[in-house]
């Protein structure tokens, strides 16, 4: 699944925070590679930087120091307006707590980021019904998010974030909020998505499911990567159509 | 902009008690701005339109120079044509001609210096309701040398109906003016200076004593609505020869009048604006509930990938909108409310009718249903809605997705 270049470079990340005047090192020197087509697991306690690790990458943060080149290109100096272009274009983000817009069915969720992209209304409408029968949401089309379970809301956060046809996905902590039954359907829609369409994912977590799925796990402790792994990942037979 | 407006749309209904509390708020405020603006005006309006109908007339027309000398010798002539021409401007409701000198009158062993003043008494009586005032006798006939005397000059020289006055007065390029008057009725003009110096007589009778045949001093006019006065002053320039004629405004006529009302307006504006303060306070404060209840959400928005003018937008739709059903809906509480007091005015009590009616003004509370005043209210809470909308502007610009959504 990898190719050569890779899709994300972090080099040489620090990241401290100011908590009551007192600086705490959250990232100390951390250096990856994500490759397109990876599933990929960042783990470790709470504090470890996981979810700092994952902001940082997404353009949500800036790094105290160094750089991430995503397709090459870095993404560390530029401006918020450029971060939130480059994001809205680049990145599929699905939350802990799913944050779908309360007041949107869950085709006009998926259609919002299209709609920022500018794309035009047919293609919108079509897209997101294909998403939404992709992740088994098909009769929710006209659903609103407090009508949906938690596990229906979050596969509609992953539509969402596949809606912009992203380079990759971050996931913060996906199943946290999940039941078991709901949590293994989205780790399987996932998968398979990453199977088939060769979307990258990549996922904070403590969760030890998306943990026995992930084909790499980083590692994390006090800001540092202590192991950088890979696994065969428990992966299943694709059941899903190929997305146009 | 379609589904920013749906979802601004959906947001408003989504905290319905939110958005009531913010809409009532503005909706009172609005009905007390409306309607105390309409009131203000419909009352001031009343109370002018009176006045000026009593003697002054909306505008004047005279000999170049005469507001300046009010000389006999600066008197207009008969002009039919200039009458047809001023009747002509489609916002003319009235016009009349008057002749107006100073003389000495004696009667008894009394004189006194008063204005006799020459009038068509048909067009008179329709312009100032002058024989309703009458408190003896009867109203004046043309073609006689009857006079209508203020009632203070009747008790001054203790004159009774069919009495005779001796006029004398400076006539027409110095002739000498010199007649006999018969009382033909005594008159309340509902005003002190009036009742003690005006004696009205026919036109022909005061062209005729002042030598002044086929001239008058003054053109009176009244317009359908006393905010036209403005537009006829400017046709009636355009129209009339700079060089022979001056045209003259009630406001030009009498300034003391305008400085009362702008006291007023004054006063008026302070309260307003205390209203608006509060008005602006009730929106602002709605908008911080809502930013604060809102910023995870606003946070998650910018997160993929909404940007900050775009979250503007929607919450300046979300504003405007509170503020225009807000004034909506005050207009139309105020409305019917401002409809009755326009065609039902308040007459006030018998203390304050006693001492307006010294002035010939039956005091009333009356309303205007200008559009102006509704339009003028719906600029005020846009320019407020704009104003406070700075605040979220700024608000978003700064959120932080980051620390907005850990929080």
């Amino acid at each position: 699944m990898k190719t050569d270049q890779p899709l994300i470079q972090a080099l040489g990340i620090h990241k401290t925070y100011n908590h009551s005047h007192v600086p705490v090192q959250a990232l100390d020197d951390v250096s990856i590679d994500i490759h397109k087509g990876e599933f990929t697991a960042i783990v470790g306690p709470s504090g470890s930087g996981k979810s700092t690790l994952l902001n940082i990458i997404g353009g949500l943060d800036h790094a105290s120091r160094g750089k991430i080149l995503i397709g090459g290109q870095d993404i560390s100096n530029l401006s918020d307006s450029d971060l939130i272009d480059f994001r809205k274009n680049n990145i599929g983000f699905v939350f802990q707590s799913f944050n779908l817009i309360p007041v949107l069915t869950a085709i006009e969720n998926i259609e919002f980021i299209m709609l920022l992209q500018g794309t035009s209304k047919a293609k919108r409408s079509k897209r997101a019904i294909e998403l939404l029968n992709a992740v088994g949401l098909g009769d929710k089309l006209h659903s609103r998010p407090n009508q949906l379970s938690g596990g229906q809301q979050q596969r509609v956060a992953v539509a969402r974030a596949l809606a912009s046809k992203p380079a990759f996905i971050l996931a913060d902590e996906p199943t946290a909020s999940l039941d078991s039954q709901s949590a293994n359907n989205l780790l399987d829609i996932m998968q398979e998505l990453n199977q088939l369409e060769q979307t990258t994912f990549i996922f904070s977590t403590h969760d030890p499911r998306v943990m026995d799925r992930a084909e790499r796990i980083i590692h994390l402790v006090d800001g540092n990567i202590e192991k950088d792994s890979y696994t065969n990942g428990n992966i299943k037979q694709p059941t899903l159509k190929q997305l146009p | 902009m379609g589904l920013l407006l749906k979802m601004a749309g959906r947001n408003l209904l989504r905290n319905r008690r939110r958005t009531l509390i913010a809409t009532a708020s503005i909706m009172f405020a609005a009905f007390f701005a409306i309607t105390m603006t309409s009131i203000q005006k419909g009352t001031w309006q009343h109370t002018i339109e009176s006045m000026l109908h009593n003697y002054t007339g909306y505008i004047q027309i005279h000999a170049l120079g005469y507001s300046e000398n009010q000389s006999i010798d600066l008197l207009l002539e008969n002009n039919i044509e200039l009458i047809k021409r001023i009747d002509q401007i489609p916002q003319v409701d009235k016009s009349m001609t008057r002749l107006e000198n100073f003389a000495l009158i004696s009667a008894k062993d009394r004189t006194k210096g008063v204005m006799i003043v020459g009038v068509e008494p048909q067009a008179a009586n329709e312009f100032s309701g002058i024989e309703a005032q009458l408190i003896e006798g009867r109203y004046l006939q043309s073609q006689s040398n009857d006079v209508i005397i203020g009632k203070n000059i009747a008790s001054n020289f203790q004159l009774n109906v069919n009495d005779t006055i001796l006029g004398i007065s400076q006539g027409y390029h110095g002739n000498n003016a010199v007649g006999k008057f018969i009382v033909c009725g005594i008159l309340d003009f509902g005003n002190p200076d009036f009742n003690s110096q005006i004696i009205l007589t026919p036109l022909s009778h005061a062209q005729s004593f002042y030598a002044a045949d086929n001239l008058y001093s003054t053109i009176v006019l009244s317009t359908k609505s006393i905010d036209d006065v403005p537009q006829v002053a400017n046709a009636l320039s355009q129209t009339l020869d700079s060089t022979m004629y001056e045209v003259r405004t009630y406001k030009e006529m009498i300034p003391s009048l305008i400085e009362v009302q702008l006291l007023d307006k004054a006063s008026s504006r302070i309260i307003l604006a205390i209203l608006y303060i509060l008005i602006g306070f009730g929106i602002l404060g709605t908008v911080l509930m809502m930013l604060h209840e809102r910023n995870f959400e606003f946070c998650v928005l910018k997160a993929i990938g909404m940007k900050s003018y775009q979250l503007f937008w929607m919450i300046f739709i979300e504003i405007l909108s509170i503020g225009f059903i807000g004034l909506i809906c005050g207009s139309l509480l105020a409305f019917p409310i401002l409809i009755y007091l326009y065609n039902f005015p308040i007459e006030l009590g018998e203390k304050i009718t006693e001492a307006y009616a010294r002035f010939n003004i039956v005091p009333l509370i009356k309303a205007s249903i200008d559009q102006t005043i509704f339009f003028e209210q719906s600029i005020i809470i846009f320019i407020m809605v704009l104003f406070i909308s700075f605040y979220p502007y700024i608000k978003i610009t700064q959120l932080d997705p980051v620390k907005g959504m850990r929080q």
